[in-house]
């Protein structure tokens, strides 16, 4: 079978390992729709009488990129080493990069006795240096019922400390020869030892403080308005706006909320409105979201004003009323009420319970992560935009990976899917799905190019369509199934000692799935 | 004549066959090619005067086993080799050994030590092949002339100047006359141009089965299908001539350069493998779009893909960049006779447009390859540089200050030598900041006949 050649690069990517008198042997690799090279295993020995200490050193090399060639020397597999074993006749010796985390912050209730919220809060981020320059970082988000600031900060150190470097673990597997089994891992599963904020999209008090505010009750409550300033430091583009709000009795006109720019500390030119009638309110509080005629550019350390008003005239029986939060948890702006005349302070001051949110393009969204965070991947290589848009805002709970792959599923406007992969250069590339057929796989296992182009070795199949070759007999009546013969490929995975293929289609496990619960 | 067999290691020897030693029993071992290494036993009478004697003759075989392991380990001391000339063959062979031990029957210690004669099988591990003692220069030969003592090469074959100065990339070695194993060869390569930039990566194809000497190894910028000939530039630093401009201005993927390759060409490829090494124009790309390259068919329609290299992003600023592997042609490998016509596009995405210059593309075989590529400095006019696959290093010498580096790194196996048939070199050279036409270096190299089986 053709020989396949592996590189190794230093951790800083700039410098190539040279391990001579060190075989290697690739056992498998595979590949992944969502993500381009998905794992390898490639065992080390040394030459027949070869230099052990040359196998021990790759302990040292975690996170080191690996790339597999083929005897052409083309580039078919690209990630970086996730595990080393190494079997020795005596003892083996595990290490992982699983289990390292290198950057920490702690969620958690604050209890503190006497000043104590009550409210969910989180600690700094704070992490080891030494290892987040060697490894990159790998962060955790850590859970306490109940903490005061002083002992989550020091669980938060507690954790660094303990899981900052990959430990080395004895195991039981032997081998007469010192051997190493490495077991690499795609870039793409770097997305997942990050979380990912994004402030932009959305801005809002959800605080709920317990108090009310009438709106177009009476000249003394005819509006009211929050004024706020963006958390994010970059422009966003707002087309919604939100309040808590309810009616009393039955008005009969629209409740109307607004964005304004900023006059002299009070709401100036309006810049887009929305309005919610009346009949579709109802007299308890709910959330009403509603859509802005118009888009607006927000930007950063700009004040700006959402107003809420009533379109007809004020009644005294009927009329609206906003929830407001009296204990001011929103800290970049205030609320104010227009009594007929002028904008006034509300006494009690108060901030109004709202939201202002944008819609972004899901591979603008895509772009944004890989440019803040996906610490390893070189930039968004974007052959189309999707033409799909979503809110944006991240609070910041979720892995890089969990949003890529909500963001991947959404595919494109014209309902194509979408294929996310890793290229060669560590950009990630974003497309649609091909729609053309690109391989016949064969009854042995193997695979053929469509028009039985001869398939280079080891070559990414996924994210294609496949045609089963000679495998399903004519005689079989398939009319009433989904063509048989046709499946797109969604994950691959390649024996060098054979030269053959085990494919999965799209929906199915693949073989190292473990059981579990499908959502739904 | 009679047959030799010893072991050498430095000025050391150790005779299976003198004084007090007679060789009783070899027959060399032939293995599966596929193995590394073979096992085999030498089987000899070994006497002595006392047993102090005997100990004396069969440690000194021992301690040339510890040096063995030693090499074949750290490659510390020297190299131990078996030697062995059967008779009547005019050729010394040698064959690396890497371990061994006596091994002694059960008599041994019974009759064989007290008459102080004893049969002693002197078990070794050795490479899995026999090569040739002495080294041999091979004799090369382009349109700069032919011999020994070194052929020049250019980084460019479009075939102009006259000899000693004409631009061939190539050099012919015809080995019909050689028989034995497929062999690595010592290539020494001498950085001949006179200029201060320095030589950087070597590419380096062993064309042994694609009409070696008849396919073309370039394809000229200027011999696009689209853009047409009539968009061609002159250009007295590009390979031809000519340099081909193409400029787009969308984001969207498109055509920079697309060729008809010809039933002629295709059939002499004979579906063999080639890297593709475009020379851009004189300084480089001023723009980095994203390129592959496709084969399609029917060629000048391109309906049908049929294969295409990996996308990759194109480097600013350096002419000669290296833009994947085709196979020529991707189907039929079996059939014979004229294949039909393809297309060959480069295809390039970059959004806000591209600008590119074409000069040529180089098709380096695959049979045999090798890429030479320093960790930093490169190599200084007067540097030579060598890729000794017998040896299995890399180095330079010929500084200002005498001494070897081993700052180059091979890709890829040393190139083999492939007996009995005709085959050509190709080279395609990148300086360090130019990558010139005029570029050129100095090509001697050497082999050492393989044979299995003695």
């Amino acid at each position: 079978m053709k020989k396949l050649n592996v590189e190794f690069q230093g951790q800083n990517f700039s410098s190539l390992l040279s391990l001579p008198s060190v075989n290697h042997a690739v056992q498998k690799m595979s590949w992944a729709s969502f993500g381009g090279p998905d794992k390898a295993q490639i065992n080390l020995s040394a030459d027949p009488v070869g230099d052990d200490n040359q196998l021990w050193a790759v302990l040292g090399m975690l996170r080191s990129p690996v790339i597999i060639k083929d005897e052409n020397y083309e580039s078919r597999w690209w990630g970086y080493i996730r595990d080393v074993l190494i079997k020795a006749p005596a003892i083996s010796i595990g290490v992982s990069l699983d289990g390292m985390f290198n950057r920490c912050s702690v969620y958690y209730v604050d209890d503190s006795i006497g000043t104590g919220s009550g409210s969910s809060v989180s600690t700094a981020w704070a992490e080891d240096v030494d290892s987040t320059q060697l490894y990159g970082k790998r962060e955790l988000i850590e859970t306490l019922s109940a903490a005061n600031q002083v002992s989550a900060e020091k669980r938060r150190d507690l954790l660094i400390s303990t899981y900052k470097f990959p430990v080395c673990v004895p195991r039981t597997e032997r081998s007469s020869r010192l051997t190493v089994e490495l077991v690499c891992s795609g870039w793409l599963d770097t997305f997942d030892w990050e979380y990912y904020s994004c402030l932009a999209g959305r801005e809002a008090n959800d605080a709920s403080g317990g108090g009310s505010q009438d709106i177009g009750k009476e000249a003394a409550s005819t509006a009211a308005a929050q004024s706020f300033q963006l958390a994010s430091t970059v422009a966003w583009s707002a087309s919604k706006v939100g309040a808590r709000v309810k009616k009393v009795e039955s008005p009969t006109d629209n409740f109307r909320i607004s964005l304004h720019s900023d006059s002299a500390d009070t709401p100036g030119t309006e810049l887009a409105y929305a309005t919610k009638a009346a009949a579709d309110l109802t007299d308890s509080f709910s959330d009403v979201t509603l859509t802005l005629n118009v888009a607006v550019t927000l930007n950063p350390s700009t004040k700006y004003w959402v107003k809420f008003a009533r379109s007809g005239s004020n009644n005294a029986t009927d009329h609206y009323q906003m929830d407001v939060d009296e204990d001011l948890s929103y800290p970049r702006g205030t609320l104010k009420i227009y009594g007929g005349s002028s904008w006034a302070a509300r006494d009690p001051d108060a901030d109004a319970r709202f939201s202002v949110t944008g819609v972004q393009d899901t591979t603008k969204q895509m772009e944004t992560m890989v440019t803040n965070s996906a610490q390893f991947i070189s930039e968004l290589d974007l052959i189309e935009a999707s033409g799909v848009s979503t809110n944006q805002f991240r609070e910041g709970d979720q892995t890089c990976l969990t949003v890529l792959n909500e963001l991947k599923k959404m595919g494109y406007s014209d309902g194509i899917g979408m294929t996310v992969k890793v290229n060669y250069d560590r950009s990630l590339r974003v497309q649609k799905e091909s729609t053309i057929d690109e391989y016949l796989w064969t009854i042995d296992g193997s695979l053929v190019g469509y028009y039985n182009a001869t398939t280079p070795t080891a070559v990414d199949p996924t994210g294609t369509w496949c045609r089963l070759k000679d495998i399903i007999p004519a005689s079989i009546d398939a009319g009433m199934l989904g063509d048989p013969t046709r499946f797109f490929i969604d994950w691959a995975e390649y024996d060098p000692n054979t030269g053959l293929y085990k494919l999965t289609a799209r929906g199915q496990p693949t073989p190292y799935d473990l059981p579990g619960i499908e959502p739904g | 004549m009679t047959t030799e067999l010893y072991l050498k290691y430095g000025s050391t020897y150790f005779y299976f066959e003198r004084n007090d030693l007679i060789l009783l029993s070899y027959v060399p071992t032939i293995a599966p090619e596929s193995e590394a290494t073979v096992e085999e036993t030498i089987e000899c009478l070994v006497s002595g005067a006392d047993g102090a004697a005997l100990e004396q003759e069969i440690g000194d075989f021992e301690t040339a086993m510890v040096q063995a392991g030693i090499y074949a380990q750290t490659k510390r001391g020297n190299i131990v080799y078996l030697y062995f000339k059967p008779d009547g063959d005019s050729i010394t062979w040698r064959s690396q050994v890497s371990k061994g031990e006596p091994v002694f029957d059960q008599d041994t210690m019974d009759w064989g030590w007290l008459r102080k004669k004893v049969v002693v099988k002197f078990k070794l591990t050795r490479n899995n092949y026999f090569e040739n003692s002495a080294e041999t220069e091979l004799s090369l030969s382009n349109g700069n002339g032919s011999g020994t003592g070194g052929i020049k090469v250019f980084n460019c074959n479009d075939g102009t100047g006259t000899s000693p100065n004409k631009k061939n990339n190539w050099v012919d070695i015809d080995a019909t006359g050689i028989s034995g194993q497929k062999t690595p060869l010592k290539l020494v390569l001498y950085n001949n141009f006179n200029d201060t930039t320095r030589l950087a990566d070597v590419w380096i194809g062993n064309n042994a089965y694609a009409n070696p000497t008849t396919v073309a190894n370039i394809i000229e910028g200027e011999d696009t299908l689209y853009p047409g000939s009539a968009d061609k530039v002159a250009s007295a630093s590009d390979s031809g001539g000519y340099y081909m401009p193409r400029v787009w201005a969308s984001d969207s993927e498109q055509y920079a350069y697309w060729w008809v390759l010809d039933k002629t060409f295709l059939d002499k490829c004979q579906s063999r493998y080639f890297r593709v090494v475009a020379r851009f124009h004189p300084s480089g790309p001023t723009t980095d779009p994203r390129v592959r390259l496709e084969l399609s068919f029917p060629a000048t329609t391109s309906l049908t893909l049929l294969s295409k290299t990996q996308e990759l992003k194109i480097t600013e600023g350096v002419e000669m960049q290296d833009l994947g592997v085709l196979q020529l042609p991707p189907w039929l490998v079996s059939v014979t006779g004229p294949i039909y016509p393809l297309d060959l596009i480069m295809m390039a995405r970059r959004v806000g447009g591209f600008t590119l210059a074409l000069d040529c593309l180089f098709l380096v075989p695959l049979d045999s390859y090798r890429y030479l590529y320093p960790k930093g400095y490169g190599a200084d006019y007067g540097v030579t540089l060598v890729d000794d696959g017998i040896l299995g290093e890399v180095y330079t010498s010929g500084w200002d200050t005498d001494g070897y580096t081993g700052h180059y790194i091979g890709f890829g196996e040393p190139i083999h030598l492939f007996p009995g048939r005709a085959q050509r070199l190709s080279f395609a050279i990148k300086g360090n900041t130019e990558s010139e036409i005029t570029r050129t270096l100095n090509v001697r190299a050497y082999y050492r006949k393989r044979k299995r089986a003695l």
